[in-house]
């Protein structure tokens, strides 16, 4: 839990301005509050179309008719476009966008300050974690990576993976590896950290191992930490600009192609869930398993609003039952009664429910700085 | 038994190929402005979307050429989500090069999306996976158990070997157009360099990539006419490199000693991930409509896993005929400088040299622009040009031999330009010089011209019989003076040594151009119509 304590100076700075902005905020606001109220009923009567821009892995939630009758019930038509969440930050335009939802908090910190934002939402989140397949993890045992924790999920030292991959070992070199005899490296493969949440929070788990187990918050860290880094994502070859292409690769293409993935916690579940058969299959180098590396991150699915359209949005979201748990069929952990394990394990697909070493992403600022020197790289 | 097979001419690579396209669009800008005589459409080759009548609400797509099989059943699920689609084909290298010169299509469908979205100018404003092809390698059932690789996947070091030792003759697209061959050409570099991924140039072993390249017979500049070439062929080769679906396809037209099993090698390979990328964003709402319709399961299982195409909607199953087992799958570079230098390297030094004799009208009608044209584009060939956007590849390479053969009344002397080692600047000199020195006057002996070709051509299989030999043909006019057609054919009862390549512009006859090509196993192109950097371009893949 040391991590815990780890809160950055910048962060905690942007923290505390974040706060004198809210007091700042409600004291001015708090003369009209009750004209507010009444106007917000009103509002919410009135029928709004908003249309926004999100990160790819939310767009069969919004595409889904049960989420479209929940958000009618409360007077919203939503309208998405996808993007990497990078982009997301980059592509602020109150023009046309009422909102902007990407994965993963850096992005909605740098959106935030670009809308001018008073209050973001927190609808769902999601843990980082590997999907893989059943002869992968049983390897990973073998060399004494990874630890059984349930039918569908393992526990992955991520130091010792870290280790594998900095060594350049590849998978036939491993000890009882005959079921993946091949001479592809160790190595976890990611989306394009240069326009993707999911790998540029790899990244931060990566470059947090690198610093000694902290957060990198100074140039200092930045330079120490990615000489160690930037191989891990280098070494992949192409890569894909959004989380879905390559966790379709996954499904598609199997384990030859992807047997250590970064996704969400949130598409290995919505998938299970509808497909229940890759849980256990008669040829066990199809049976899909999760392996959550320790420690792992949090990807919060943060909705900026541009407009008080996308305000109504972000509340609906994160509020309204219904759609909380139309959330959860997507895989998404929610707050509230209910948060999402609890559901999915009735449905056979048996998670943690709480994540012990959970790591906080460095600030916007910091994974740049460390994506713009891949992206240097790259070149 | 076609004696063809082991000599089948291929001239050399993309150097070649883009220079080669400014030559002919040169030549093609002079030969539009005569008139012509027969105006019978011709061209097997795709016109670009924008020389069409198509309304502005016909959603374009530049694909896989490939995909022509699919064409009836992507344009029908479209309709039915409300939108019009016009296919047209292109090889992989090639949709970007047309795009990246600014050619407008609403979106591209390359098989594998990594060279596109490297090499694009303009990047996609969206894509999305329709379905998937692994590639591999198609042997013949009693070839595939006499090397012992249907008990165990071969590497690709051990198929190198085969090849090297005479085993093992197969089929393979040019890496330079095609996106089959390109994607086993960066397979066995990795492979051979021992990396999955990140490769960089000097990680490939040379020695392996010539050995594998040593069993290559037949070539083409797009996997479907491999496809066809290897039915048509199949007695003088062993299989081919072809996309899995492709070859389990061409599979039901085979007799039984003829069919091929798919073998995988077992260090990897790369798979085609087929991308639908929007290029004109305007078009973004057609674009949904469309995808969501080609990856609706109705669609994903009728047309695309009835074609052994792997699905990417998870709810379709895979067919059966296809193998699950785990396929090592390589990483494709990420980045163009090395994609260049593997191709180069590929053009340069790896695979068998070529030799591309042209056989060039010089006939009276070719007097001014056209015969200024003709020298131009032959000096881009020499290296003249090397601000174009293809500048990297558009002189001619070390390896490479060029014979010109320009005719009129009379045929004259072949005139070599070899472009060995540290002589390639002289040669290029040479060559301008040579450009210069046509003048247009007199008849046009067709015929006499390549009878000479061809005896050039069987001249050096005979010395150099590792070599691919083609002729390109490039006239203006009907033959009138020396042999005719008929005796041409008549010389050669069992096939032509080497292939003929006519290109179609000014007064040529089209009937008889096409009967040329499809008598010697070539192909004809037309370069009356649209652009013909793109329609030469295409060409090259198949020297």
């Amino acid at each position: 839990m040391e991590t815990r304590k780890l809160i950055a100076p910048a962060l905690a700075a942007l923290l505390l301005a974040a706060v004198a902005g809210g007091v700042w905020y409600s004291n001015t606001q708090l003369g009209a509050d009750t004209a507010t109220k009444a106007q917000l009923q009103l509002d919410q009567q009135k029928q709004v179309a908003v249309r926004g821009l999100i990160g790819s892995e939310k767009e069969a939630f919004f595409a889904d008719p049960r989420v479209q009758k929940a958000l009618a019930a409360q007077g919203i038509t939503a309208t998405v476009d996808k993007a990497g969440s990078r982009s997301i930050a980059n592509r602020y335009d109150a023009k046309q966008y009422d909102f902007g939802f990407p994965s993963g908090a850096p992005a909605a910190q740098q959106l935030k300050s670009q809308a001018k934002a008073a209050n973001v939402f927190n609808p769902f989140y999601t843990p980082i974690v590997f999907a893989s397949w059943r002869p992968i993890a049983d390897i990973l045992i073998a060399n004494n990576i990874a630890t059984k924790l349930g039918d569908v999920y393992y526990l992955v030292d991520l130091p010792a993976l870290m280790k594998m991959a900095e060594q350049g070992k590849r998978w036939r070199e491993l000890k009882g590896s005959e079921a993946f005899a091949s001479g592809k490296a160790v190595l976890v493969n990611s989306t394009d950290v240069r326009t993707s949440n999911s790998a540029a929070m790899y990244l931060a788990m990566a470059s947090y191992l690198a610093n000694n187990q902290q957060m990198v918050q100074s140039q200092e860290d930045v330079d120490r930490v990615m000489p160690l880094v930037a191989p891990l994502f280098l070494r992949q070859g192409f890569q894909e600009q959004s989380s879905a292409g390559p966790f379709e690769d996954y499904l598609a293409l199997g384990m030859g192609k992807a047997p250590l993935l970064v996704v969400y916690e949130s598409q290995m579940v919505e998938f299970l869930l509808k497909h229940p058969e890759k849980l256990k299959t008669p040829d066990k180098q199809n049976e899909m398993v999760i392996l959550y590396p320790k420690p792992t991150v949090f990807s919060k699915h943060v909705l900026v609003p541009y407009t008080p359209a996308g305000e109504r949005l972000g509340a609906a979201l994160e509020t309204d039952p219904t759609l909380r748990e139309l959330a959860h069929e997507y895989g998404f952990r929610t707050g509230g009664d209910t948060k999402g394990p609890e559901t999915w394990a009735k449905r056979g697909v048996k998670v943690p429910e709480t994540l012990v070493e959970v790591i906080d992403p460095p600030s916007y600022e910091w994974l740049e700085r460390m994506i713009k020197d891949i992206e240097v790289r790259f070149k | 038994m076609k004696g063809r097979v082991d000599v089948s001419a291929k001239i050399s690579m993309r150097s070649f190929l883009t220079s080669a396209i400014a030559v002919v669009a040169a030549i093609a800008a002079t030969a539009l402005s005569g008139c012509g005589k027969e105006d019978a459409p011709s061209s097997s080759t795709s016109l670009p979307a924008a020389s069409g009548n198509i309304s502005a609400n016909t959603f374009t797509i530049l694909a896989g050429s490939e995909l022509k099989d699919l064409e009836a059943a992507i344009v029908d699920a479209s309709r039915k989500a409300g939108v019009e689609i016009k296919l047209s084909y292109a090889g992989t290298l090639d949709i970007v090069e047309r795009i990246n010169a600014g050619e407008k299509f609403d979106a591209i469908l390359p098989p594998n999306g990594a060279y596109p979205s490297l090499a694009l100018q303009a990047k996609p404003a969206a894509r999305e996976k329709l379905f998937y092809s692994r590639i591999a390698f198609g042997i013949k059932s009693a070839k595939a158990q006499s090397l012992g690789w249907d008990r165990k996947s071969p590497s690709w070091a051990e198929i190198a070997k085969a090849a090297e030792s005479g085993k093992l003759r197969y089929g393979m697209t040019n890496a330079t157009s095609s996106n089959t061959g390109m994607s086993a050409l960066f397979a066995v570099a990795s492979a051979s360099a021992g990396k999955s991924e990140d490769l960089s140039a000097q990680d490939v072993d040379a020695k392996i990539l010539k050995a594998f390249l040593s069993g290559q017979k037949l070539t083409a500049g797009s996997s479907g006419w491999l496809a066809d070439s290897y039915v048509k062929e199949a007695v003088g080769v062993d299989g081919m490199v072809n996309y899995e679906a492709m070859i389990l396809r061409t599979n039901e037209k085979l007799s039984a000693a003829d069919k091929l099993t798919l073998i995988y090698p077992r260090d990897g390979m790369i798979s085609a991930d087929y991308p639908l990328m929007l290029l004109n964003a305007d078009k973004r709402e057609a674009y949904q409509k469309i995808t969501t319709a080609l990856k609706a399961e109705s669609f994903q299982r009728d047309a695309v896993s009835a074609a052994f195409l792997r699905p990417a909607n998870p709810e379709v199953a895979a067919s059966s005929a296809l193998p699950s087992a785990a396929i090592a799958e390589l990483s494709f570079p990420n980045r163009l400088e090395v994609i260049d230098a593997v191709l180069a390297s590929y053009q340069s030094q790896w695979r068998k040299p070529s030799t591309s004799i042209f056989v060039l009208d010089v006939s009276g009608s070719m007097e001014g622009e056209r015969i200024n044209g003709m020298r131009d584009a032959l000096k881009v060939l020499a290296g003249a040009d090397t601000a174009s956007a293809s500048a990297r590849y558009a002189a001619f390479q070390n390896r490479e031999r060029v014979v010109l053969i320009t005719f009129s009344n009379k045929v004259a002397e072949p005139v070599w330009v070899k472009f060995d080692g540290n002589k390639i600047e002289e040669s290029r000199t040479a060559l301008r010089t040579q450009a210069d020195a046509m003048i247009a006057k007199g008849g046009t002996a067709i015929y006499d011209a390549l009878l000479s070709a061809q005896d050039v051509a069987t001249q050096e299989l005979k010395s150099d019989p590792d070599r691919f030999v083609s002729i390109v043909l490039l006239t203006d006019g009907e033959s009138n003076v020396g042999a005719s057609f008929k005796d041409f054919q008549a010389k050669f009862p069992n096939g032509t040594p080497v292939r003929v390549f006519p290109i179609l512009f000014g007064e040529g006859k089209v009937s008889e151009m096409k009967q040329l090509a499809q008598f010697t196993g070539g192909r004809d192109f037309d370069g009356r119509k649209a652009k013909l950097a793109a329609v030469f371009r295409e060409i090259r893949g198949y020297q």
